[in-house]
């Protein structure tokens, strides 16, 4: 295979939030950017969300890639230009200040914190158009709400990365602000070159610089193109799966892909004599945050394919209960992951192998989860809670919610993530990170990091807010010492 | 530029092992008296083996093997392999691998009946759903 060349000026390595605000600000600050992706570049409705096409189209290995451990927990990557933010629920939820302030401290990060972050903060919600609902919640979010007023507990709507018309009275009528949507079109607008389709498999060092990187390019018919691009600085935005692979196949191994952590979930099918199931209203965006950010409890989007599947084997009645589908929501319990995993590149294949080991109080807070959510949809109303462990009865009866207190059998329970940390750490500990306060890899002259991978712990809310805050504020300093704006 | 490596692997007796699971998952999903579409069926079928295809190799090929040994563990526990067995046997059978202390037998199973039920339904009613718009216009 004839290898072709590539020359730019900066190199970012993927597209989703973090990699294309950091092309995008790049880009217009007039810098020669290629931004390279290993996905397709698809449009917004190149498949109905969360369907069997947007899963082939846009999840890495068609969503089923499981962190090994005790307990396995799959998780989820987006692999297409925008990554993540074409996929998921857009739910836009800001760092909680308490969160910013202990990384700050305990992982020694300059200039950080609630304030220093507030300005790009600002710019993230400005350029995704973050915004609340123009018409009332829809039924499953009402329930949520409802049940937290009943038992004393703080719920709130959150805010999504969505564009709603005036006049909007329908989910529909919106449009979701992710990356193909926003930064993209302006990084290409200013002149950024994009190349889908296209993998880094490793960087070539001389010293303490990246001079090169190997990749290979998939035609449409599948044919491959080997190249290698030089570059003067490179900004790996692969996610905190993909970016310590690529470091660690490149030499570069030490701590990096250490500290693997994340936010475990568990979902819970509910059924109601009422109809909470409404598509039209779009994801349910109301979330109990009383125990946050420890412990968040909330809804997801639930078709009916999705509830037969998270339905379990043993259902009395299935048939009149599948009929009446829209009688059922999926509710799912998510908590702040305590222990750290590590990620590591398989030799002799291009895959990544991640390890995390769920211990007993990450499985304990989720069943404690579990009840807590149980008693709160009891109170308003619910019929049967269909339990998440594979080959276990229904719950119908509010005092037989003890059976979650007593404990979920590890190795039973369909644990899932979608959000991932930590395994190339920012701050200005070196027994602890791999790039400095500000993206840096340590060590290394022209390599940074720039993807939700540098956030130290789990933000124990949605994290691509956080994550586009702090790419903005690190690109924003690099231009800074380059005396550009 | 090269020609694509062609990854499919083919393996003797997957087939048959794949859509016996997958007719037993669905089964157990429909209505005692609901009968099977024939079409959504066969793209349940293609779509667990691209599934299979689309894993990282790590798993997949634990995955392909785990599914053959599935189909063949059936002689010892009633003579038949798994894609021969009756639909009583077989429900015995996946019990068993279901209730298992062994983690990745049960990971095993959980991996075909959430895939095997949500793509038989999404077939079924959305896909359905889709091509009945593109038909009205």
């Amino acid at each position: 295979m004839k290898r072709q060349r590539l020359d730019c000026d900066v190199l970012v390595v993927g597209s989703g939030p973090g990699g294309a605000t950091t092309a995008c600000l790049l880009a217009e600050a007039g810098h020669d950017v290629l931004l390279v992706e290993e996905g397709r570049n698809l449009s917004l409705d190149s498949a109905v969300p969360y369907s069997l096409d947007e899963i082939d189209q846009k999840y890495r290995n068609g969503g089923l890639t499981p962190s090994f451990g005790k307990t396995n927990v799959t998780y989820i990557e987006g692999r297409c230009v925008g990554g993540g933010s074409e996929i998921n629920a857009a739910l836009c939820h800001p760092p909680m200040p308490e969160t910013l302030e202990q990384w700050k401290v305990i992982y020694q990060i300059d200039e950080f914190g609630e304030k220093a972050l507030a300005p790009y903060l600002e710019d993230v919600f400005r350029d995704l158009t973050v915004s609340f609902l123009p018409y009332e919640l829809g039924p499953a979010s009402r329930k949520i709400k409802e049940g937290a007023d009943a038992m004393g507990w703080k719920s709130e709507e959150v805010a999504r990365f969505w564009h709603y018309p005036e006049k909007c009275d329908s989910h529909e009528k919106g449009s979701r602000q992710s990356m193909t949507a926003t930064m993209v079109p302006r990084a290409l607008a200013a002149g950024c070159r994009l190349r889908s389709r296209t993998r880094v498999r490793r960087l070539g060092l001389k010293g303490h610089r990246a001079v090169f990187a190997d990749a290979v390019s998939r035609g449409p018919d599948g044919t491959r193109q080997a190249l290698r691009i030089h570059f003067e600085q490179v900004f790996v935005c692969g996610g905190p799966i993909q970016t310590p692979t690529i470091l660690r196949r490149s030499g570069l191994k030490g701590k990096v892909g250490k500290g693997l952590t994340m936010h475990p979930m568990l979902r819970m099918p509910v059924r109601f004599d009422e109809e909470v199931n409404d598509p039209s209203y779009g994801v349910p965006v109301q979330q109990v945050v009383e125990f946050k950010p420890q412990l968040t409890l909330g809804c997801s989007n639930a078709s009916l394919p999705h509830l037969v599947m998270w339905l379990g084997g043993q259902v009395q009645d299935r048939e009149r209960k599948l009929a009446e589908w829209r009688k059922m929501a999926l509710f799912y319990v998510l908590v702040m992951g305590t222990r750290r995993g590590f990620v590591r590149s398989l030799p002799g294949t291009e895959e990544a192998f991640a390890y995390y080991p769920i211990n007993d109080e990450d499985l304990a807070l989720l069943v404690e989860g579990l009840y807590r959510l149980g008693k709160m949809l009891f109170a308003v109303g619910a019929k049967e809670i269909f339990s998440p462990v594979a080959g276990a009865a229904s719950i119908t009866d509010e005092r037989d919610l003890g059976i979650l207190r007593t404990g979920l059998p590890q190795g039973k329970m369909s644990i899932s993530t979608i959000h991932l940390f930590a395994t190339c750490p920012m701050g200005g500990d070196p027994r602890r990170a791999v790039v400095d306060s500000f993206g840096k890899m340590l060590d290394m002259d022209n390599i940074w990091i720039n993807d939700a991978s540098i956030l130290p712990a789990g933000t124990g809310v949605n994290p691509q807010a956080t994550l586009m805050a702090v790419a903005r504020r690190n690109v924003a300093r690099w231009l800074a010492a380059r005396g550009s704006r | 530029m090269k020609s694509p490596k062609h990854r499919k692997r083919h393996f003797p007796g997957l087939d048959a092992a794949v859509s016996s699971l997958v007719e037993t998952m669905v089964a157990e999903a429909q209505g005692a008296d609901d009968v099977m579409d024939p079409e959504a069926l066969d793209r349940t079928r293609a779509t667990m083996h691209r599934r299979l295809q689309m894993m990282p190799r790590f798993l997949g090929i634990p995955m392909i093997g785990a599914t053959l040994v599935f189909d063949w563990g059936g002689v010892l526990a009633s003579g038949l392999p798994f894609h021969r067995q009756s639909a009583a046997q077989r429900r015995k059978q996946l019990e068993t691998w279901r209730k298992s202390s062994i983690g990745f037998l049960v990971n095993f199973v959980d991996f075909y009946e959430k895939m095997a039920k949500f793509t038989y339904f999404y077939e079924l009613h959305e896909r359905k759903e889709q091509r009945d718009e593109e038909v009205s216009g």
